[in-house]
């Protein structure tokens, strides 16, 4: 038993014992959470953390009663008013029948969801007044008066009779807030309260569960945000249905999950390439990149006002790139996805795909030249349900007509081949695992044999094992020519593209800052974006001069930098996402070495001094890292002078 | 609207009724078809079968009619005095032409009454002007079935036997309850009996009517008739005809509500019909919603609270409907009374809400979509949380693949899109199958209608080559058959003539009491105008002598009546004598007295005209109205012209088209209901393919990010709309022959009192086919174009 936030013992709040959840799949059980023991303590602010599929949201339902436990016990135990446990008996979630468990919901807990859930015919003082009545306690001015001073303490107090399509998703978010609170539940679960909203408004939102923390709730949050890790009171990890107690802790790596979701092509395991039967045609124009955006400007316009999504990115990719776009959820990534495969109109700028403006063309025009040049693999498959696998790929080369007809099932027959799918080619997608379901996402992509395939994070529902598979067949794609552009907010998939587009608030991060920062969180990296300054420098041409005054922290983009220190050949040699400049900042400010562009012409990020200061003070991951490369350097310099100095 | 006051569940369901217009209107417009429809025809019911006595014993009619030789004041006198009459008053019917240019005529029965101020029995009901007229005026019957089309002041020409042409003002019109319901009969004129002679009458009457003082009594009725016959007999009068009735039993009264029972079977079928219209709309709207009450359930709603709310909203949906089907129902029910009294001289007693008729709406409004939605609501208010608010749902239990799922392994060159739309077609099995039990019960009973509709007019066509031919000649004396034939065939355009006797007889019981009148009809041995369709027995044969052959409304008189048994008969001047029955044929048993066929020679001996005819048909060459017209009018003159006294030149197709007016408007009446029926089936269709479309959005936007264009996405919607249609077309194609049978029988029994053959027509498959065409392309294309018009990140919601 855990101490509770006074350092006294207490009895858990909501206690799970040996909890299993197993469901039923097309291809047998899915065991989704394995023996979970779990004490909850009140007044604690507990953090759930796992990646897509791990099991997170599962867990919640579970601690909710919203879905049924296989095996173990879910105990519950019920809080006065004072916030500590009342004498009376345990509730046994599992056990409960449905009215009682949402009669148990509306009086003891809290719920907040990714996706707001607010009554959209209610004003927002409905909205929150609906609980009380659910649970009796509707008095028609005082229960008006209540979610008035619950909208208040939400600051949302000016909008009390708008309609939940009146305000942003931040507000709808806090709105859900005040809502879980009307009932002064002792308990509040939250399932990625912040994933649809932006950095600035993630934040706020945070800070009110904090705050509730502080007044003696117990709060459950579910994420996949590493960085709120710290913050949490007590934070758990949870992968392949399994908890770890420790974030330091390793996760059971060995342990395989009780029902692989295997794509297993024919060939590859060995090595052996997994694409070697298919037909491509990968003869473009490469004078010319393959995707290119040119200050494209997104903005979404409703009643609660407007909001941009895209502030003029740049991006440029070429033909036979394997291109991870990794952001946030709310960063704008999905949105640059739906600009460059043609689903959504930009507010501004160019969107030119090969040769074409896709933006030039009518919607129904531009479907047809998608299904040419654009395969799309959606997160969550969009198979059509009444055509099987072998159907669902067929279906591009219908309606785009290639190939001639009789020609098409082979080659569709080929393609799920090519993806492990030749035994299921006639099941129906919901007779297949989601594994299997996304591979013939990806044979159906390349059906119509597209220059371009998109995938919106392809192996976010997918088991280690089914993903590495996936990552592999676009690997193979990019190598004959295919441009292969992934969204994910994985970032272990970023070592295995050519390379990474990180978006931020709808800004396209530098990848210098990016490369040679990498532990700066997201918005941070796109301050430094701000405030970064490329500047090329001609072969020899010199960058930093020793014993000049240094105001800037240099980060390499492209080419050589070499340092030089009175010997006749150069001491060190910095590649692209090298740094330097670092030791000087943090010490007298004056150049210890000469810096110059090597044998070719270099191009170097410049941070102002500041900025780095900023940075410093504001990311402690970052200052460890430059202090100890600072460090090194200080002392192989130090290493270099001394037998100069023995001279 | 401020509603804070008001509980946020009971605002959800304000918010709700208000927020979904289209939705709303679907299922408003669903409850309120069919509570219009059982409004009106409760209303219609109960006003008619309200009025209809009440009208009828206004109209003091007579309960007996004597048909008999002249007669005058005196014998009026002799019989008020038996007893048992209360009133007895005479009339005299002569029969003359009408016309108004001078060109055309068509025949005009003519009721002379004395002093026709002060009748007191067969009141007329005035309509336009005045219902007394004076001498030399004329007023004229009037209603839907019966008129002349002359109003107060036009002039009438009357053109008398002996081609004399008088002209008459015409002074009123009136509605005549007594003659109401023999369709066959020509219109009325009524006069002064000052004005009888001039129109080449008597002063005196030929009709004597009686009222009697136990009117409703049948037994007392035909006592009286008797004793009153025996009176007008011993006048030394002939009696030709005797017919009865009660006072308060207006003679179409059992018609005029079985039809409107037949209509309340369709109003009832409409019902149950918007009825699944309830079912699927709410089941969608449940579907729609399935994340708002998981919401619901996870902020403390219990299973009740989600049912009252939405029970609720069904409530409200009926109240809605209820106040546009209530006052619409009772106006239709009182204007729908108010034709059928146009039409068969009932005089409706004004504009009324019949409570009942209301009460039932109220009940049916809220029992019909409460049942409809109570499974809907049932499942919805226990549904898990956890499905409630599963997004994408992807760990669902293993699929089975069905017969449709396998189409595309059988049939390879189905090409995907079109798997798709006829898979879709099948996913939702149950909502198809209450869309297709709408539409094929509209269709079915579309198609019947059609069918009844063919079947009538057959029966009638059958029906009228009794009495019709192209051109039927009937002359005011007998005329030597061979000369008159021998003169018509020479005119151009008579291919044929047939020389027609006959007479009016009385069927007699064992006591030699009048049973019921039979008419006599006498044609040529080689007839080939009539051609009885026989239900029993044969025909008549040229060696025949005393033999008859009778229609089938002899079973409704004695219903142990076979072919060899004997019906005692007497003919005017002849004595009582058994005539051996040698066939039964189909006929009409309300279409006035029975008829029976003897053959020629026999009954002209018998009539006392051998080798003489008043009655000719001709059979034109010219098989037009318009043909037939003018030979009808070229025969006239030509007649007149050699001097023959002519009662009525008339073309057989003029008559058919009169009689099929009561036909047409009872079809009109079941064509209503059957368009009713079909706009239920249509807003079905349009509901489920919206329903359908909503619930595809996603896939949609998946069928255009691989390459769908505009018209792949209307064509995938449009074809299973239109495969909807054309299963319910098939399915409704079998079922409409019993819809048929069953509408047809419940309609001939009602109106005809026989069970008429069925008469299928490629005519209401092809329109109905046509029909369901229309509509599954109309329903769907409104939904495909709303999907084609949708952008994919807007059904795929990415942000």
């Amino acid at each position: 038993m855990n101490p509770n936030r006074n350092g006294q013992a207490a009895q858990p709040i909501m206690s799970l014992r040996d909890v299993c959840k197993v469901y039923e799949t097309g291809s047998g059980d899915f065991v989704a959470l394995k023996e979970i023991d779990l004490d909850v303590q009140p007044g604690e602010f507990l953090g759930i953390i796992g990646k897509s599929g791990a099991g997170k949201t599962t867990l919640l339902n579970m601690i909710s009663g919203v879905s049924e436990i296989s095996s173990g016990t879910a105990l519950y135990y019920p809080q006065n008013k004072s916030g500590e446990n009342g004498s009376a008996k345990a509730l046994d979630i599992g056990r409960m029948s449905q009215d009682e468990l949402a009669v148990w919901r509306g009086q003891n807990m809290g719920i907040v969801y990714q996706s707001f859930e607010l009554m959209p015919q209610l004003n927002l003082v409905n909205n929150i007044m609906l609980p009380q009545e659910f649970a009796g306690h509707f008095r028609p001015g005082i229960s008006q008066e209540e979610a008035l001073r619950l909208l208040d303490i939400v600051e949302l107090s000016e909008h009390a009779k708008k309609l939940p399509a009146h305000i942003s998703g931040g507000q709808k978010q806090r709105v859900a807030i005040a809502r879980a609170l009307v009932n002064d539940p002792a308990l509040i679960v939250a399932d990625e309260p912040t994933g649809s909203l932006d950095s600035v408004t993630a934040e706020t939102i945070f800070n009110i569960f904090a705050k509730l923390v502080e007044q003696g709730k117990t709060v459950i949050m579910v994420t996949h945000d590493m960085d709120l890790a710290s913050r949490f009171s007590r934070r758990l990890l949870i992968s392949d249905g399994r908890l770890v107690d420790d974030l330091a802790e390793p996760v059971h790596k060995d342990d395989e999950p009780e029902t692989i979701e295997v794509v297993m092509p024919d060939g590859g395991d060995d090595g052996t390439p997994l694409l070697a039967n298919l037909n491509t045609n990968a003869t473009h124009d490469q004078s010319k990149p393959a995707i290119l955006l040119q200050d494209v400007v997104k903005t979404y316009v409703n009643a609660a006002g407007s909001f941009t999504a895209l502030k003029g990115v740049d991006l440029e990719i070429d033909y036979g790139q394997f291109v991870a776009l990794v952001g946030k959820s709310g960063s704008g990534k999905s949105t640059l996805l739906n600009m460059l495969t043609g689903i959504d109109h930009p507010t501004s700028g160019v969107v030119r795909i090969g040769d074409e403006d896709i933006y030039s063309m009518s919607e129904s025009k531009r479907a047809l030249w998608r299904g040419h040049n654009v395969g799309i693999v959606f997160q969550f498959f969009q198979l059509l349900p009444t055509l099987s696998l072998l159907e669902n790929t067929i279906l591009p080369m219908d309606y785009c007509n290639v190939y001639p007809y009789n020609e098409r099932p082979q080659r569709a027959m080929e393609l799920l081949k090519m993806v492990g799918l030749g035994d299921h080619a006639y099941d129906l997608p919901s007779n297949v695992s989601n594994g299997q379901q996304q591979a013939a996402a990806i044979a159906r992509s390349l059906a119509t044999d597209p220059p371009i395939i998109v995938a919106d994070e392809p192996t976010g529902n997918l088991d280690t094992r089914s993903a590495d598979v996936v990552i592999r067949v676009f690997r193979e794609l990019a190598a004959q020519g295919k441009t292969i552009l992934i969204v994910t907010h994985d970032p272990s998939l970023t070592s295995r593209v050519d390379r990474t587009v990180i978006i931020s608030d709808g800004e396209i991060i530098d990848p210098i800052i990016a490369g040679a920062l990498p532990s700066l969180d997201h918005p941070q990296m796109l301050q430094a974006t701000h405030s970064l300054q490329r500047q090329l420098f001609n072969p020899g041409e010199i960058i930093l001069r020793e014993g000049d005054p240094v105001n800037h922290f240099y980060m390499v983009g492209r080419g050589l930098a070499e340092i030089w220190d009175g010997q006749p050949q150069a001491i060190a040699r910095l590649s692209t996402h090298e740094f330097f400049g670092e030791v000087e900042l943090m010490g007298d400010q004056t150049a210890i070495a000469t810096v110059r562009a090597g044998a070719e012409p270099v191009e170097v990020g410049l941070l102002p001094k500041d900025h780095f200061y900023t940075i410093m003070d504001e990311s402690p991951s970052t200052v460890a890292l430059l202090e100890q490369v600072a460090q090194d350097r200080r002392q192989e310099n130090l290493a270099r002078r001394q037998p100069e100095a023995n001279l | 609207m401020n509603l804070n006051f008001i509980r946020p569940s009971w605002q959800k369901v304000v918010s709700d009724l208000r927020g979904d217009k289209t939705r709303t209107l679907l299922v408003i417009a669903s409850i309120a078809v069919g509570v219009f429809a059982i409004g009106a025809i409760a209303s219609t019911y109960a006003i008619l079968s309200e009025d209809i006595g009440v009208s009828y014993s206004s109209a003091q009619p007579a309960n007996i009619e004597i048909i008999t030789d002249p007669f005058d004041d005196g014998l009026v006198k002799t019989i008020e005095n038996v007893p048992g009459v209360k009133k007895a008053e005479g009339r005299q019917l002569l029969s003359v032409r009408v016309g108004q240019d001078g060109q055309s005529w068509r025949p005009l029965d003519v009721v002379a009454a004395d002093d026709p101020g002060t009748a007191e029995l067969n009141l007329l009901t005035p309509i336009n002007g005045t219902a007394v007229p004076s001498e030399r005026e004329l007023v004229v019957r009037e209603d839907m079935m019966n008129s002349t089309g002359m109003q107060p002041g036009d002039k009438a020409l009357i053109q008398l036997e002996d081609g004399t042409i008088r002209e008459m003002s015409v002074v009123g019109t009136v509605g005549d309850q007594y003659a109401a319901g023999d369709f066959s009969a020509p219109p009325r004129g009524y006069i002064h009996l000052d004005s009888a002679e001039w129109l080449g009458g008597r002063d005196s009457f030929n009709r004597l009517y009686v009222q009697v003082d136990a009117g409703d009594n049948e037994a007392v009725i035909a006592a009286v008739a008797e004793q009153v016959e025996d009176k007008v007999e011993r006048s030394g009068r002939t009696v030709y005809r005797t017919n009865t009735n009660k006072t308060t039993e207006h003679p179409m009264e059992s018609t005029v509500l079985a039809l409107v029972g037949v209509l309340a079977i369709l109003g009832v079928l409409i019902m149950f019909l918007s009825s699944s219209l309830i079912i699927n709309t709410l089941n969608a709207l449940l579907t729609q919603h399935r994340r708002q009450i998981g919401v619901m359930k996870l902020v403390g709603a219990r299973g009740i609270n989600i049912s009252i709310m939405y029970i609720a909203l069904i409530i409200a949906y009926g109240l809605i409907a209820l106040i546009i089907a209530v006052p619409l129902g009772v106006l239709a029910g009182y204007g729908l009374a108010s034709f059928m009294g146009n039409m068969l001289s009932i005089d409706i007693q004004g504009f009324r809400v019949v409570p009942l008729a209301v009460a039932l709406q109220i009940i049916l409004a809220f029992a019909v979509s409460l049942a409809a939605g109570y499974f809907p609501v049932n499942r919805g208010s226990k549904m898990t949380v956890r499905r409630a608010i599963s997004e994408n749902n992807p760990r669902t239990k293993q699929k089975r693949v069905g017969l449709v799922d396998k189409l595309g392994l059988w049939f390879t060159f189905l090409s995907r899109p079109l798997l798709i739309s006829i898979r879709n077609t099948f996913r939702r099995k149950a909502r198809l199958a209450l869309t297709l039990f709408t539409l094929v019960m509209a269709g079915a009973i579309f198609i019947g209608v059609f069918n009844v509709r063919a079947s009538l007019a057959g029966f009638m066509d059958t029906m009228s080559q009794h009495f019709l031919a192209d051109v039927m000649i009937t002359f005011n004396e007998p005329y030597r058959t061979a000369q008159v034939e021998r003169e018509l065939l020479e005119i151009p355009g008579v291919k044929k003539v047939e020389s027609f006797g006959g007479t009016g007889a009385e069927i007699l019981d064992e006591n030699d009491r009048v049973q019921s009148n039979l008419i006599i009809v006498a044609p040529p041995e080689d007839t080939s105008l009539i051609e009885a369709d026989m239900v029993a027995g044969r025909w008549l044969r040229p060696e025949d002598e005393k033999v008859l052959v009778v229609s089938d409304a002899i079973w409704d008189e004695q219903p142990d009546f076979e072919i060899g048994d004997t019906l005692r008969i007497e003919i005017p001047g002849q004595r009582a004598e058994e005539w051996p029955v040698v066939g039964i044929y189909r006929f009409i048993s309300m279409a006035g007295d029975m008829l029976g066929y003897a053959n020629y020679d026999v009954m002209s001996y018998l009539t006392n005209t051998p080798g003489q005819a008043t009655n000719y048909r001709v059979v034109a060459e010219m098989e037009t109205l318009e043909g037939q017209n003018a030979l009808s009018q070229e025969l006239d003159q030509f007649l007149r012209g050699r001097g023959y006294k002519i009662g009525n030149v008339e073309a057989g197709k003029v008559t058919r088209q009169q009689q099929s007016q009561a036909v047409n408007i009872l079809v009109i009446f079941l064509m209503a209901m059957a368009i009713l029926t079909a706009v239920v089936g249509s807003i079905g269709l349009m509901g489920t393919m919206g329903m359908n479309v909503l619930e595809r959005t996603r896939e949609i936007g998946v069928m255009r990010a691989i390459g769908a264009v505009d018209l792949e996405i209307v064509k995938s919607v449009v074809i299973e709309g239109v495969m909807i249609g054309l299963i319910s077309w098939t399915a409704a194609v079998a079922l409409s022959f019993p819809i048929s049978y069953a509408l047809l029988n419940t309609i001939s029994q009602a109106m005809m009192g026989t069970q008429m053959p069925l008469e299928v027509t490629a005519l209401g498959f092809t329109i109905w086919l046509l029909v369901v065409l229309a509509l599954s392309v109309i329903a769907s294309m409104w939904p495909a174009r709303s999907a084609a018009r949708l952008t994919i990140r807007e059904v795929l919601a990415y942000e």
